[in-house]
């Protein structure tokens, strides 16, 4: 089935430097969908392929069928916030918010009526007649939000949109975007280097490194069955072991890890060949530390307190660090710097990974 | 801060002396009553009289300033199309060489110039006058302009132009719409620049000048020939105030630019980040 948006064996090369290697992607209709990686792992290029700010080297971008490659960016039914907001300083608000109606030739009521309508949504109806210089951040982030949408585009671009806002400012805004974006029913294409944002806001998430694609799905599923080392670790923390000799009974997998300084349990998966080098993985909140029992032998070495949870970090037998998170629910930490401790895991926390 | 001491304030009082000087000693002179340059006659206007009576001094003021106006409008306007190309095109082979060549002329010696642009001229079989020495002033203030321009357009958020074109303008509408707004005093100071360069150039206009175009310059050099007269003074006096209010207009504008910039940041800053 075709989806709203196809890129099809997309790559972009500045001489011998690759940004964009080989991607597929298929983006549905109404989605909020980010590309997230670190920077340099091409996201931005891919954004602004979209856009038509770049020519792919090679490769296709479609949408709703059609193929829009080599249609240039003032022709693309796509709207980009830009990562500066890049708002005109020789406008005021409304005549930035204006500029994209202007260029379609909509006569003047009609403008009007539907900057009235965005500014309203947009809590911007005061500010009409201000410049950008006499704006805050915020407001800034919203005009150039508004200058966008008020063209209705197909796809909504949003270039690190949020990154020259502060934390408290920054989730507020990751909500609001979340909600505009269902009452629209706009399809968003968000880039960004912060996996909790990405979390926050997206219907589907892509983790890019390196120019391609590693895996793509809902924010659970990348984060609770992540398929390479490198996505485990990029989306929260997690602890890693490499895995050696693997004894399967029933849908369980008894891995031998030196690296753990014992044997560790997995539920089975057929989707990581046990003859390859393997690693296990199991999120710090889902381990279980106790003074007596089974599991894997080690010392409390740091204890940190966050308010919400304990973080604990134990140095294994092994030499290995593990970490753990409870929450804080109240009582006491029971455990201490220096003391011996058991960790444990249920055979389902566990996550095996290939390279 | 600290205090300066007198050595200090004493090579600041020689420097300025040693720059200023000689042209105070002109501007006092310009007023001076007697026919005798070196000597002096008590407060006079009359030699301003004059020369604003003098048609070929008109004449030559004429020349100048048409010269001025039209060359730095050209050089304002090629000298942006060059800044486009060296800042918005950041790789292309070629591109370190262009930036020389652009630059050169400020540092070529001024006869070679004019003996190469008076060569082309004779080749090209133009006449000589008003027009050659256009074209001529065009060429040497370009760089200048293109310095200035430059310098501006790449402060200039190159997302701007994209949005532009994002929200459905093609490319070269909106660099008009978008970038050139933005570069005003950059072109203000630019043309105010290249027509005081241009306004007071001898060596170039003596060069590419044909029969009855001379500009102002050119009538003050020839009339020294016959001994330096009280006129001379009140011409050069009234050029350098031309050329003082020039440069005085072009950092003024681009102060006023730098201000607003600085109250902008200010105003963020008190009304803080909501």
């Amino acid at each position: 089935m075709q989806s709203y948006i196809s890129i099809e064996n997309l790559a972009k090369s500045y001489g011998v430097v690759t940004a964009v290697n080989n991607i597929n992607l298929g983006i549905e209709k109404g989605e909020f969908f980010s590309l997230l990686g670190p920077s340099g792992c091409g996201k931005s290029t891919l954004l602004r392929m979209i856009a038509g700010f770049e020519t792919p080297t090679t490769g296709a971008i479609k949408l709703e069928g059609a193929d829009v490659t080599d249609v240039p960016a003032h022709k693309r039914p796509t709207n980009m916030m830009f990562q500066s907001y890049a708002l005109f300083p020789h406008l005021t608000v409304g005549r930035n918010i204006a500029f994209g109606l202007q260029q379609d030739g909509l006569d003047k009521g009609e403008i009007k009526k539907r900057i009235g309508e965005v500014a309203e949504k947009l809590q911007l109806t005061a500010l009409l007649d201000r410049k950008p210089a006499q704006l805050s951040g915020g407001q800034r982030q919203r005009v150039a939000l508004a200058r966008a949408l008020v063209k209705r585009p197909k796809v909504l671009l949003l270039d690190e949109p949020l990154g020259a806002l502060d934390k408290n400012l920054r989730t507020e805004t990751q909500l609001e975007l979340v909600r505009l974006q269902r009452e629209l029913g706009l399809t968003f294409i968000i880039v960004t280097h912060d996996q909790h944002e990405a979390m926050t806001v997206s219907t589907r998430i892509a983790i890019m490194k390196q120019g391609q694609v590693l895996q793509v799905g809902t924010p659970s599923e990348v984060y609770e069955t992540p398929q390479s080392r490198y996505v485990a670790k990029f989306l929260g923390e997690t602890n890693v072991f490499a895995g050696g000799r693997a004894d399967r009974s029933g849908g369980e997998l008894q891995i031998e890890s030196d690296e753990a300084g014992g044997p560790v349990r997995a539920a089975f998966t057929e989707r990581v060949p046990l003859d390859r080098p393997f690693w296990v993985s199991v999120r710090p909140e889902r381990v279980e530390l106790a003074t007596s029992g089974g599991g894997l032998e080690g010392t409390v070495e740091q204890l940190s307190y966050t308010g919400v949870e304990r973080h604990y970090r134990v140095r294994l037998k092994s030499g290995a660090t593990l970490d753990a998170r409870r929450v804080n629910l109240g009582a006491e930490s029971d455990l201490a710097v220096g003391d011996r401790v058991f960790a444990s895991w249920s055979p389902q926390a566990s996550r095996l990974l290939a390279e | 801060m600290t205090k300066p001491s007198w050595f200090n304030r004493l090579s600041i009082l020689f420097g300025l002396a040693f720059l200023y000087l000689p042209i105070v000693v002109l501007v006092i002179y310009s007023f001076n009553g007697s026919k005798l340059v070196t000597v002096w006659g008590g407060f006079s206007t009359q030699w301003y009289a004059t020369v604003l009576a003098n048609p070929s001094i008109i004449e030559g003021a004429k020349v100048s300033f048409l010269v001025a106006a039209v060359s730095a409008t050209a050089a304002t306007i090629l000298g942006t199309l060059a800044a486009v190309v060296m800042v918005r095109l950041r790789r292309f082979r070629g591109r370190a060489l262009l930036n020389g060549m652009l630059l050169a002329p400020m540092v070529m010696p001024e006869v070679v110039m004019a003996v190469s642009m008076l060569l082309m001229f004779v080749t090209l079989g133009i006449d000589r006058g008003p027009l050659t020495i256009t074209l001529a002033h065009t060429t040497f203030t370009l760089c200048f302009a293109t310095v200035v321009l430059q310098s501006r357009l790449v402060e200039l958020d190159p997302s701007l132009e994209e949005a532009a074109r994002d929200l459905g303008c093609p490319p070269a509408k909106a660099f008009v719409s978008v970038a050139l707004p933005n570069m005003v005093p950059a072109l203000v100071s630019a043309w105010l620049l290249s027509f005081t360069l241009s306004l007071d150039d001898l060596v170039i206009s003596s060069f590419t000048t044909g029969p009855g175009a001379s500009t102002l310059p050119m009538k003050i050099y020839s009339q020294i020939k016959f001994g330096v007269t009280p006129e001379i003074n009140a011409i050069s006096t009234i050029i350098l105030g031309t050329v003082v209010l020039g440069l005085v207009a072009a950092q003024l504008v681009s102060r006023r630019a730098e201000q607003r910039g600085k109250r902008r940041c200010l105003k963020q800053f008190e009304t803080g980040d909501s």
